[in-house]
């Protein structure tokens, strides 16, 4: 595929990240006192930990600030700015490795972010943090293992932890919460595993851990958990010492499994669920985009999917094709509707749908992009999503594409 | 032809296309006048209103608008089954997603109701078994609130297809249009931003109140955004009548 598909969307320019434009699951944009605007970007792995773009102007961007990770054997997947304070995530592709966990940076000079604070969920059944939250400049939700977490199955480490990270020199884990029957002691039975993969691969699927948690200041009682082959959870965290199931849905068996992102539309009693395509050439076909009735918390009833382009025409282009991350209505300098919903769906590139009709999902704009140069495969793949209040698109390719900035023209 | 469309900008018979409630496609019920050009009179259906400067104004006695069967009418027994009839109808007709439009639809009902009883004396009193009205019975005066309202705009907006704009929710009072945005924290969309603008800027009897989406929680109704007749709805009123009188009634009645 040479050429751009595209509809109601428009390129404003592309930057390859110096060369390293491999883009994880983080995205978070900076307005700092001067008016600057700085795109936080992480990366799918190493060496570079994170990058600070200038998208002050999004035609003319700049990279102001590249970062290293301390070794190979490690990656910073994800993270997230609220204020000038930046949270990222940090896991090992080795049990037990160091350094797993978080790390804060002041960023107020954002071209010299400052380490104040680091807390390590190090330990040896542990991974680290895959995937972190933090938009309330108070607590990080996030998914990972820890010292004194033993799963029965070596996939299913990650679990719910809750941080305060009010004081970033003493961060301390206040609360925590696990799919009931994967922790070594657990009374539950283990889950029923959907598709069983072997054991000593600790990446992929096959997996009962968390990815997403996402918590929302004006709704602080509740946490909605993308927990992989789980499927969706929403926590009762009012008590976030003690967080509590409110209710689970889950469409695997017979789906596929890698339940992503659980994104709440509260004004509108639905929720959008993402799983994750993790395989290329269309083998774990199809990954959806769910749209949940949620009006009832305790009876999720799923109405509806988003409509994929043709596994024919998209499933052997090269990578992945499917669902993934989505713009996730966060506070900030974000994009919010609970109408509009922006996707990165890999190989079928960043897609947007109207959703006014939750029973009938409308795809209303798209943009898939040529294969980047350098890429391990022969098409795009769109892996991470951000919408500014301006309607302004950031999304980024999972191997070399780097940095995509467009025009949302709906 | 879009042409012969209700334009509510029109020189000699300016009207307000008003489509409201679950409906997906606007166009055809837009359509359906370019198939039937000239003369038209205002009208309520249970899909849309066609509204003009001149109208009396839509409210809950209005007929057109909820369709009660034989059998539904035999079964009710008071003004307050019959309200309670109007309120899930009315309800009903915004979608089971849209729950701040919900939330305002039953603030503004309830409020609707209350009214009569603080102002009962004004009223007249009852029951009496020899009134024939009760001053409940003012409530289906109350004005008729149009959920989802999608405006038509006139071909200036856009000649080659109908446009719409899109109110939360739409009143049609005597010569005014008062439209309600719910403000949340929802980033405007470019172009439904652009036709609203365009409504706001060149309707001639619009009124648009924004009620901001953290003021629907307040346990009543947000009155004080809302201009008097709102609140008092009876007034100019020599009688009340419940909704879907009869046609024998209604031809008595008309002036």
């Amino acid at each position: 595929m040479s050429d751009t598909l595209s509809k109601n969307m428009s390129l404003l320019s592309q930057n390859t990240l110096g060369g390293f434009g491999g883009v994880g699951e983080g995205m978070a944009l900076q307005v700092t006192g001067k008016g600057r605007r700085i795109l936080w970007i992480a990366h799918e792995g190493p060496p570079k930990n994170f990058t600070g773009v200038d998208v002050t102007d999004p035609k003319n961007t700049v990279v102001v600030c590249q970062t290293e990770l301390p070794h190979q054997k490690m990656r910073s997947n994800s993270l997230e700015v609220t204020g000038d304070i930046l949270a990222v995530a940090y896991q090992v592709y080795e049990l037990g490795l160091e350094p797993a966990g978080i790390e804060l940076f002041d960023v107020s000079d954002p071209a010299n972010p400052k380490s104040i604070g680091f807390h390590s969920t190090a330990g040896p059944h542990s991974r680290g943090v895959h995937c972190l939250w933090f938009v309330d400049g108070q607590y990080v939700h996030m998914a990972s293992g820890a010292p004194d977490f033993t799963p029965r199955h070596p996939r299913d480490d990650q679990i719910y932890q809750i941080i305060d990270v009010r004081n970033p020199g003493k961060m301390e884990e206040i609360g925590r919460w696990w799919y009931p029957g994967t922790r070594e002691g657990d009374d539950a039975p283990p889950p029923e595993r959907i598709i069983p993969e072997p054991m000593d691969q600790l990446r992929g699927g096959d997996a009962f851990r968390l990815h997403n948690a996402n918590v929302y200041p004006d709704h602080p009682d509740r946490a909605y958990l993308g927990y992989i082959d789980g499927g969706a959870f929403i926590l009762d965290i009012a008590d976030k010492s003690r967080p509590e199931a409110v209710s689970h849905w889950s469409p695997h068996n017979p789906y596929p499994g890698f339940t992503h992102t659980v994104m709440p539309l509260f004004d509108r009693g639905l929720l959008v669920v993402t799983d994750e395509c993790i395989k290329d050439d269309a083998e774990d076909w199809p990954k959806l985009t769910w749209v949940i009735d949620a009006r009832n918390e305790k009876n999720l009833v799923p109405i509806s999917t988003l409509p994929l382009p043709p596994v024919e025409e998209y499933g052997h282009r090269g990578g992945r094709f499917g669902s993934h991350n989505l713009h996730e209505n966060r506070p900030g300098p974000s994009f919010h509707s609970e109408e509009i919903i922006v996707g990165a769906f890999f190989n079928a590139g960043i897609r947007v749908y109207d959703l006014n009709n939750p029973y009938q999902p409308e795809l209303i704009a798209y943009f898939v992009p040529p294969a980047p140069a350098n890429s391990r495969v022969n098409a795009i793949q769109m892996n991470e999503v951000y919408v500014d209040e301006n309607g302004i698109v950031y999304a980024g390719d999972r191997w070399a594409g780097g940095l995509y900035i467009m025009e949302l023209d709906i | 032809m879009i042409q012969e469309y209700p334009d509510f900008l029109s020189q000699d018979r300016p009207q307000t296309l008003i489509v409201y409630g679950i409906v997906t496609n606007p166009e055809t019920i837009a359509n359906g006048f370019g198939q039937r050009p000239g003369e038209r009179p205002a009208e309520l259906t249970n899909r849309y209103a066609l509204v003009s400067p001149v109208s009396l104004g839509l409210r809950l006695s209005s007929p057109g608008w909820i369709d009660i069967s034989f059998q539904q009418m035999s079964q009710v027994k008071s003004t307050g089954d019959i309200f309670d009839l109007c309120r899930e109808r009315i309800i009903n007709r915004s979608s089971p997603f849209s729950k701040l439009i919900r939330l305002f639809l039953e603030r503004y009902l309830e409020f609707a109701r209350a009214q009569l009883e603080v102002h009962k004396h004004e009223l007249g009193a009852g029951p009496s078994d020899n009134e024939i009205f009760d001053y409940r019975d003012w409530v289906f005066s109350a004005w008729l609130p149009l959920p989802q309202a999608q405006i038509l705009l006139p071909p200036a907006f856009d000649a080659r297809q109908p446009s719409f704009a899109e109110l939360d929710i739409a009143f049609s009072l005597s010569a005014q249009l008062i439209g309600v945005k719910i403000d949340g924290a929802s980033t405007p969309i470019k172009s439904r931003q652009k036709k609203l603008n365009y409504l706001i800027e060149h309707h001639p009897h619009l009124t648009v109140v924004h009620v901001p989406k953290n003021r629907l929680r307040d346990e009543t109704f947000i009155q004080d955004l809302f201009p008097e007749s709102i609140a008092r709805f009876w007034q100019g009123l020599s009688l009340p009548q419940g909704p879907c009188p009869p046609e024998i009634l209604l031809n008595r009645l008309a002036p």
